[in-house]
């Protein structure tokens, strides 16, 4: 009976132990099941980064991974004479990377650093220990301080890798090693600089690398300017900004870029100082808006001096207005009013309607097509009666000019016009030009010829007027103007006849030779040239607003031009605001002081006046 | 007095003779014998660790470089630990298993202690302290050595005919105490894989589920509250749920990662010339070598080193399911619950399913002690192999006869 019982209670612990062992076999069946369902998720997620999201991560990637920093050295800017007005300067930003600062702390770092960037200590310390992996703590140092920071070093305590203990020499005194500034790094950059200041600021441009903005020559010389690196090797970096090496290969050659061109320009930088000057003087004096001074060599098409107010800072361009930005005297026309009358009398002569010795009578007021027109000084002199050609352009007769522009047959004068370049765009070296507006042949009603003989009813840039202008002073041959020295190929085209140019001229230099307009006559030297008033149009393009453009237009020696200059002055407040008192000034001023330094005076040629240029024009 | 004599006193491949049922957990439903040890299980391990070897040279060659001046300085430690890893894998796996469960307090014991040296004087790496000095610059990580022996401490456990016993109460203390000197380091990951083995041997060796779910909620939620109290773990899990939130803090770990497996595709950028290794990825030897896997290797370099892991996971368990010990059987659950939870995780956090943490990947990071261990752990597997249950016996035979 009790081994029944013994042998019952053993078949019970039997079936007890099966039953666990089926529990514990099912047990590990799950186990395993929950480890193949984590390793089939982990597959599934695997697949879906690594070909799925693989595009865009790869994208992202080469965002976030330092770029190869090729360093684009622009080429300079120099002046004809080989003054430099723009160069690229090596600058150095410094960061900090706390990961790396090894045993130093940050405050010996700031230490270290704060003399040498002289910034306050207690502020440094605060920087270095903020908690990123990068840290900017100063920008632009040049080399000397770069040069500082890399041989400065600081001090540790030596110790004892094993026991951690300060590690004190014979003499009692803790021993310490000196070791350089961990954690630092230094990045390389170009900055633009303008040795001569902003002089020429509207020509050179303004120019932002990495932005990739630029303007003025800056923009339009860029390939002469930055040269790419075509046959390099792209360069990778590591992530503490480190040239990877790869096997067979020099990390130094990888980052040599080609030396770019340096940009000469036809500017001299003489000349244009003296423009710069006078004008802002002129601008001051007469309160106007805006000016501009074009200074061009009517021979080749150079332009000398390009001065543009309101100035800005091509260092600091980013400060500027937008208004201060644009070179207004490429962008933007206006109607050239009286200075068109050269033209006029030009075209006239050149298409035989009038001939040097041609009287004109000029009535004062006249109706035209509905319009009456009369003269500037109508209320002075009401009917001037028979006048020559000389008193038209001394006197600026708008009824006169209109009867010569209405004689000319219409087509002929839009030809001539076209020839002259009105309407079209000069092609100067510069973005942004405009081509100002010459209607359409079937626009040209009766009022509108007349008014073009006169100086409205057209727009043009200042560059245009003084591009037709020297057309005229070079003896009936448009020469493109330019800027840029590099690669210039000249566009020259005959407008009207040498005979038809050199009246013109003869004509405008006998009218700056009356006593009345001897406001720009030079001492020694023949002046052709002619003023402009203008009235400034709305800007809605509806009707004339009561400001004027005043502007003068002339070149020098009238014999042998060598020098055309364009004055416009907008919007001047100062009282009886013409081209005579506010444009012609300025014009004066400039040439005068420009004669002596370019050698045109008879007596100054023998003496020094003719060593200072050194590129004879 | 054991079922199972050392097989070094015998002849290979030689089956015992008339096994005798005296040790209380073995069944005596089944027939037994001892075999050579599990070739495809070996064939595995050397594959995995060559291929470790190849990624951890690539991995660190850049850093050896700039550090040292010679590439190879990483690698040439981690080739050294090697062949130590394997030699002692090849002893380990001719002692026979039962010496792990008559040594089971003692490892613990020196794993507690040398923890507790560590926090005296260890060396600190990464903001803890893991790590114990050795002669020569070498050092040992006892948390390695923590792993093995919880797993020893918990196959005894989960061995016992009833679970709720003495040694139940003596080993979890013990264990208890590891993972709190473990998490003091702190090395939460470690942490949590003995954490996770001690649930996971408790819920094979029967422990009742109800109380291993409401213990297991309780933990998990102290921990989560712990988690979020600290504000580095808790700049982790934010990193990893919104990496492109901070790509230079938070998240730079995890972007990295992504951007080393995405620009991997399929095929890979080829053996040696991942990007995101050079000082991009932090740690790209250690627990980012997966991410460096997948740039150079691509999808397949990934996807094998998956199935590697996979297939040594398969091989532990049938290991386990064949053994006619139930301590064996255990002691394999545990050791390839051990490695497979650290692979997972490890690989996890490569790919964003987990917020980064410390884990290497087992055989394949650098890392001495690691490599070591986990190579013996191997050998203790591929002992417990060469004991098979060759036939089960009927329901008739295993009941006593003369009932």
């Amino acid at each position: 009976m009790r081994s029944y019982q013994a042998k019952l209670t053993e078949q019970r612990k039997v079936k007890q132990r099966q039953k666990k062992g089926k529990d514990r076999v099912f047990r590990s069946f799950v186990l395993f099941w929950i480890f193949g369902l984590l390793g089939i998720a982990l597959a599934g997620r695997l697949v879906y980064v690594q070909i799925w999201e693989s595009p865009e991560l790869v994208s992202k990637a080469s965002q976030f991974r330092n770029q190869s920093l090729v360093l684009y050295n622009r080429g300079r800017i120099l002046d004809r004479n080989g003054v430099i007005l723009a160069q690229d300067t090596i600058l150095y930003d410094l960061y900090a990377h706390p990961q790396y600062y090894f045993k130093a702390t940050a405050d010996q770092i700031a230490g270290a650093l704060a003399p040498i960037l002289s910034q306050s200590e207690e502020g440094l310390k605060t920087l270095l220990k903020k908690e990123h992996r990068t840290i900017r703590v100063a920008n632009n140092l040049n080399k000397g301080s770069m040069d500082q920071i890399l041989k400065s070093q600081i001090t540790l305590p030596l110790i004892d890798p094993k026991t951690k203990v300060s590690l004190v020499g014979d003499d009692g005194k803790p021993l310490t090693r000196k070791i350089a500034i961990p954690g630092l790094d230094f990045s390389k950059k170009a900055v633009r600089n303008y040795p001569q200041g902003g002089l020429g600021a509207h020509v050179l441009g303004y120019v932002n690398d990495e932005a990739e903005i630029s303007s003025g020559v800056e923009y339009s010389a860029r390939s002469i300017l930055k040269k790419k690196p075509t046959d390099m090797i792209h360069a990778e970096l590591d992530g503490r900004g480190r040239v990877i090496n790869v096997a067979n290969f020099d990390p130094k050659a990888m980052v040599k870029v080609p030396k770019a061109d340096d940009v000469t320009l036809t500017l001299d930088s003489r000349l244009q100082y003296i423009a710069e000057r006078e004008l802002d003087a002129g601008m001051k004096r007469s309160g106007g808006r805006r000016g501009a001074v074009i200074m061009m060599a009517p021979k080749t098409g150079e332009v000398l001096a390009f001065a543009v107010t309101p100035k800005y800072d091509p260092a600091r361009y980013f400060q500027a207005n937008a208004s201060a930005l644009k070179n207004w005297a490429i962008t933007d026309v206006y109607p050239p009013g009286s200075t068109m009358k050269v033209l006029t009398v030009a075209s006239g002569l050149d298409s035989g309607v009038i001939q040097k010795d041609s009287r004109i009578l000029d009535t004062g007021k006249m109706k035209i097509g509905g319009w009456t027109i009369h003269n500037y000084d109508y209320y002075r002199n009401r009917y001037p009666g028979m006048i020559d050609l000389v008193y038209l352009l001394q006197h600026s007769s708008n009824i006169a000019s209109a009867k010569v522009s209405l004689m000319i047959p219409k087509a002929k004068q839009r030809e001539l016009l076209h020839r002259f370049g009105v309407g079209s765009k000069t092609g100067v070296d510069l973005s942004g030009e405009s081509s100002g507006i010459l209607l359409p042949l079937s626009n040209w009603d009766q009022a509108t010829h007349a008014s073009i003989g006169y100086g409205y009813g057209i727009a043009m840039t200042p560059l245009q007027v003084a591009a037709s202008v020297a057309a005229i002073a070079n003896d009936g041959i448009w020469n493109k103007p330019y800027l840029i020295q590099n690669n210039h190929e000249p566009v020259k085209r005959r407008v009207i006849s040498k005979t038809a140019a050199r009246t013109t001229t003869e004509l405008l230099a006998t009218a700056i030779e009356k006593p009345k307009t001897s406001s720009v006559r030079l001492d020694g030297v023949r002046v052709a040239g002619k003023t402009g008033t203008s009235k400034r149009p709305n800007d809605n393009g509806r009707g004339y607003t009561n400001q004027r453009y005043t502007s003068f237009v002339g070149y020098y020696p009238a014999e042998d031009p060598r020098i055309l200059m364009l004055v416009v002055v907008d919007s001047p407040t100062q009282a009886e605001s013409w081209g005579s008192t506010v444009a012609g000034p300025i014009f004066k001023a400039i040439a005068q002081e420009t004669i002596s330094y370019l050698g045109l005076t008879p007596a100054r040629i023998s003496s020094k006046g003719s060593e200072t240029v050194k590129k004879p024009l | 007095m054991e079922l199972i004599t050392n097989p070094r006193r015998r002849k290979h491949n030689k089956p015992p003779t008339a096994p005798k049922p005296v040790d209380s957990d073995v069944q005596v439903t089944h027939e037994t014998r001892v075999t050579a040890m599990d070739r495809p299980l070996t064939l595995a391990i050397f594959v995995l660790v060559g291929m470790g070897l190849a990624s951890v040279f690539s991995a660190s060659a850049h850093e050896a470089q700039l550090e040292t001046g010679n590439s190879f300085t990483i690698v040439n430690k981690q080739i050294l630990f090697a062949v130590a890893g394997f030699i002692l894998m090849f002893v380990i796996s001719r002692v026979n298993f039962q010496f792990w469960r008559s040594t089971a307090k003692l490892w613990a014991i020196i794993s507690i202690c040398l923890l507790g040296l560590t926090m005296v004087i260890g060396v600190t790496a990464n903001g803890s302290e893991r790590w114990i000095p050795l002669p020569f610059g070498f050092q040992f990580q006892p948390s390695d050595l923590a792993k093995l022996s919880a797993a020893i401490l918990m196959a005894q456990v989960a061995s016992q005919r009833k679970i709720i016993s003495m040694t139940f109460v003596v080993n979890m203390f013990l264990i208890s105490m590891m993972i709190f000197l473990i998490y003091q380091q702190p090395s939460l990951s470690v942490s949590i894989i003995i954490g996770l083995l001690s649930v996971v041997m408790l819920f094979l060796g029967g422990f009742p589920l109800t109380f291993l779910f409401i213990g297991g909620s309780l933990i998990g939620y102290k921990m989560m509250n712990k988690i979020m109290a600290t504000e580095y773990q808790w700049r982790r899990i934010t990193g990893w749920l919104d990496p492109w939130g901070d790509p230079q803090d938070k998240g730079y770990n995890l972007i990295h990662s992504y951007f080393a497996i995405g620009s991997g595709g399929l095929f890979g950028l080829g053996y040696g010339h991942s990007i995101e290794k050079l000082a991009y990825l932090p740690f790209p030897y250690t627990d980012f070598i997966f991410s460096v896997i997948c740039e150079e290797w691509g999808l397949f370099g990934g996807l094998i080193i998956m199935a590697l892991f996979g297939f040594i996971a398969w091989r532990g368990f049938t290991i386990a399911m064949n053994c006619p010990s139930t301590f064996g059987q255990m002691l394999a659950f545990g050791i390839t619950t051990t490695l497979t939870l650290q692979a997972i995780m490890n690989i996890s956090v490569a790919i964003g399913m987990m917020p980064v943490t410390g884990v290497t990947l087992p055989f394949v990071s650098y890392g001495g002690t690691s490599l070591i261990i986990s190579l013996l752990m191997m050998g203790i597997l591929l002992n417990i192999s060469r004991y098979k249950i060759t036939a089960r016996l009927s329901e008739a035979a295993a009941t006593p006869a003369a009932l």
